[in-house]
């Protein structure tokens, strides 16, 4: 099974071509000289975390943020970097497969060789256990050839998603030791980066010399925060399945008879929902988010989506296209509370076939409720993240069988008096995640590659690779590096009502802001899609011409660029430093001490304002 | 129904079988006026029949005596430069069955040779023509449609005409807008459908896409 990893394959024209293709390098990872940049020591989102995470990872809490700098960079107190022994670095996929990833693994291989050709990279066959078991392929230029720019995860492969046990951590330890890694690099989403900074803290602790660093790949979108814009992967997926949704938008206005149901994978946070929404123009989209937020009931969504069919039937249309994320389910609280149940039983051992007896009361009415299929799929061992299964959970036939009885109850009450609702379903999120990726899935992957090599040169543990400013040409792009800690937040929950516990820090997935800019555009078009049927389609995913250039509207629309604006802000004070020196004019001194108390006092109270809004979501 | 662009005898032909015969072949009517010239409709002398399988052939020609026998149809270059002929048709056509990615493309080839004529397209298929449901096809109605997929410019439909009320309620419909000529696009059934059509009418031009 090892040999089949990394092995030549045979390639279609396309796939030649896109092999071939070379993603451009931003200025400041150009040439073979590394300049580093450090800020301030980095915070958390919330101040009242700060404290927990610290005491969690007080090697790895409160370090500062890096900037990486292009040649003509003038920074007075830049770290320039221009030795680089040998280096032997171990990467490993993490997290479910995301078009783009192979480039990663390319990017940070041209860095090395480019930087000391005696370097190293090692892949670790089939994820996190090939990292336990020490399985490893050296990475060489003719083992990428045949994956540069593909999509997938067959170079290297990946299994189980986890870095977390004591038994994990330790195996970890041991194949970094034994291999004389200097690095190792870790590619995934929320959990695995979470995994990742655990381990940079473990290894610091143990005074292991190498060095872990994060990389954030995932399609779901969710590992998103001031210092990570987006993902490698969620470009590729969004605009694949634009292209599917709207093919089915143009089936269903040409057959005018079909209401289409299509699920889309994404995990818990409806980022690939609403993303896609705002590409291809569904009727409409029922956003994890929104239920929680206003905590629906499967019955009320149900009656929305019903309300929304009535409202087109009462003009003629009997055709539709719903959209709703895979985290739906999980977003309803009654279902959310009846999966914690059937979860904590399964987890204790109880029999499949016993667990409905052994529900309580309310919960086991719920799930008599639902219809036999759904009940089959909620009693599905949880994923290694904790969540259900959400890709087999089939919630579009759910709430297609909800609103059809709705329906029918209406036409027997005479308050419905258009056609027979007609429902197809659809789960769409292999056929999106396997593909090639998107032009610029491979540009973002390549330079997250080089920039882990920067931050390895740097000597940084427990640090992400970031870029900044990606809605810009390349050339524009910000590259950069942020501690792992300084994402990660503690979520606190309630057991039982008036038992405290506190959480353990992790990069919880970011959902969807209600307050974005992303989310208010869809609001402002929502009536607009649901009863026009202004229908777009994207075309298919292009590497050339007019369309290889579209950026995500959610990454477009948001006004960006943390990382530069942090430089820009210490930029303004190391002036205000150099100008009111001692000896300066008494007026001068005045004016500064004036708006400086005014700058503080006003950021004082949007701190504490920031802080209360999140405590009350 | 071999369809030409000459006044003359056609001087080249596309067919290999049809060109054996140039000489029996002779101007018809003109249909108007294209991009390429204009558009002649051919006919030939000899019908062609079905010798190898008589049986078979027997029975259609019984149940399509004006149609059955007619000759296959090769689209022609022409070498002449005879200058184009107004020629003012009335045409509609008709989507049929399920939808199929290319379709709209059919009704812009259709709308841009017939240059000068009056192109209809009936509504949600062989329906509209029961029903005389139509919209008159102009350049800005079906430019949002070019190389656009689905059936929805004029949408589709599975009705057959079959019954002699349906026929008749065809027949009203051909004779309201005074139709040349209706395309019938679509499968095997929407095919056969046309079949019945032209041999009921005996009328104008039927093509079968």
């Amino acid at each position: 099974m090892d040999s089949d990893y990394g092995i030549p394959r045979e390639l279609s024209d396309l796939q030649k071509i896109r092999s071939l293709y070379q993603p451009e390098l931003p200025p400041c990872l150009q040439g073979t000289t590394v300049r580093v940049e450090f800020g301030d020591a980095t915070t958390t989102a919330d101040p009242t975390d700060a404290l927990t995470i610290s005491r969690a990872f007080p090697n790895t809490y409160g370090h500062p943020l890096a900037h990486f700098l292009r040649a003509t960079a003038k920074v007075p107190d830049a770290q320039i970097i221009t030795e680089f022994p040998p280096i032997r670095v171990g990467i490993v996929f993490c997290g479910r497969q995301s078009p783009g990833g192979h480039n990663v693994i390319w990017g940070l291989h041209n860095a090395l060789k480019i930087h000391n050709p005696n370097s190293v990279l090692l892949g670790f066959l089939g994820g996190s256990e090939g990292l336990f078991a020490q399985k490893t392929l050296e990475i060489t230029e003719d083992i990428l050839s045949t994956y540069k720019n593909q999509g997938g995860y067959d170079l290297l492969g990946r299994t189980k998603d986890q870095i977390r046990t004591t038994e994990q951590v330790n195996a970890a330890l041991a194949a970094c030791n034994n291999l004389k890694l200097d690095g190792l690099v870790i590619i995934g989403g929320v959990t695995s980066n979470t995994d990742a900074a655990q381990l940079a803290e473990t290894f610091a602790v143990a005074k292991c010399p190498t060095k872990v660093v994060g990389v954030p790949v995932t399609l779901n979108g969710d590992l998103k925060n001031q210092f990570v814009e987006t993902n490698v992967g969620f470009d590729t997926i969004c605009k694949v399945n634009s292209q599917l949704i709207s093919n089915v938008c143009t089936d269903a206005l040409s057959a005018e008879k079909y209401y289409y149901f299509i699920r889309l994978m994404g995990r818990k946070a409806s980022h690939v929902a609403l993303e896609c929404t705002l590409q291809s123009h569904p009727n409409m989209v029922i956003l994890g988010e929104e239920v929680a937020a206003s905590k629906l009931t499967l019955s009320e969504i149900a009656k929305q989506i019903t309300d929304a069919v009535q409202a087109r039937a009462e003009q003629d249309k009997y055709h539709g296209v719903i959209l709703l994320p895979e985290g739906l389910i999980e977003s309803i609280p009654e279902v959310y509370a009846l999966l914690k149940e059937i979860h904590g039983l399964l987890r204790q051992g109880v029999a499949v076939d016993k667990i409905s007896s052994q529900l309580t009361p309310w919960a086991s009415a719920l799930f008599e409720f639902l219809p036999p299929f759904i009940r089959r799929q909620l009693l599905l061992y949880p994923e290694s993240d904790d969540s259900a299964q959400l890709s087999q959970i089939e919630t579009e036939k759910l709430l297609a069988y909800l609103v059809e009885v709705e329906i029918n109850k209406r036409l027997k009450e005479g308050t419905y008096k258009g056609k027979k609702f007609n429902a197809i379903c659809h789960f769409f999120g292999y056929q999106a995640r396997g593909s090639l990726p998107s032009k610029f899935d491979c540009d973002y992957a390549y330079v997250l590659g080089h920039i882990c090599y920067h931050i390895l040169a740097a000597g940084l543990n427990g640090y992400m690779a970031t870029v900044t400013n990606l809605k810009n040409p390349v050339n524009k792009w910000r590259c950069g590096a942020a501690p792992i800690a300084s994402m990660m937040t503690v979520k606190r929950w309630s057991p039982n009502p008036g038992a405290t516990s506190i959480g353990k820090p992790a990069i919880h997935p970011a959902t969807v802001d209600l307050r974005g800019k992303a989310y208010e555009l869809l609001r402002q078009k929502a009536q607009s899609f649901l009863m026009d049927d202004i229908y777009r389609n994207p075309g298919p995913l292009q590497f050339d011409g007019p369309g290889a250039g579209a950026k995500v509207i959610t990454l477009s629309v948001e006004d960006q660029d943390y990382m530069g604006r942090i430089k820009k802000l210490q930029e303004y004070l190391e002036q205000v430093r150099t100008i009111v020196k001692p000896g300066c004019p008494q007026e001068v001194l005045k004016a500064a001490l004036s708006v400086m108390a005014s700058v503080t006092e006003v950021l004082a109270a949007m701190s504490t304002s920031s802080t209360n809004t999140l405590s009350a979501m | 129904m071999p369809v030409c662009v000459s006044s003359s005898a056609p001087s080249k032909v596309l067919d290999p079988e049809v060109a054996v015969n140039k000489e029996e072949y002779q101007v018809f009517e003109e249909l108007g006026r294209g991009r390429f010239g204009t558009v002649f409709h051919c006919f030939q002398h000899r019908g062609l029949r079905l010798h190898q399988n008589g049986g078979l052939g027997e029975e259609i020609a019984k149940l399509f005596p004006n149609l059955f026998g007619q000759p296959s149809a090769a689209l022609v270059l022409s070498d002449s430069h005879v200058p184009p002929v107004n020629q003012k048709l009335k045409i509609s056509v008709v989507l049929s069955g399920g939808q199929a990615p290319g379709g709209h493309n059919v009704i812009s080839g259709i709308f841009d040779l017939a240059e000068g004529s009056t192109l209809y397209g009936f509504r949600g298929g062989p329906a509209g023509i029961k029903k005389c449901k139509y919209v008159e096809l102009t350049s800005d109605y079906i430019y949002p449609y070019r190389n656009q997929g689905g059936f929805d410019m004029i949408r589709s439909g599975r009705d057959k005409i079959e019954t002699p009320e349906q026929f008749k309620q065809a027949e009203e419909t051909v004779q309201k807008l005074d139709l040349e000529g209706l395309v019938v696009i679509g499968g095997d059934d929407s095919n056969t459908n046309a079949c019945l059509l032209a041999e009921h009418f005996n009328f104008g031009i039927i093509l079968f896409l």
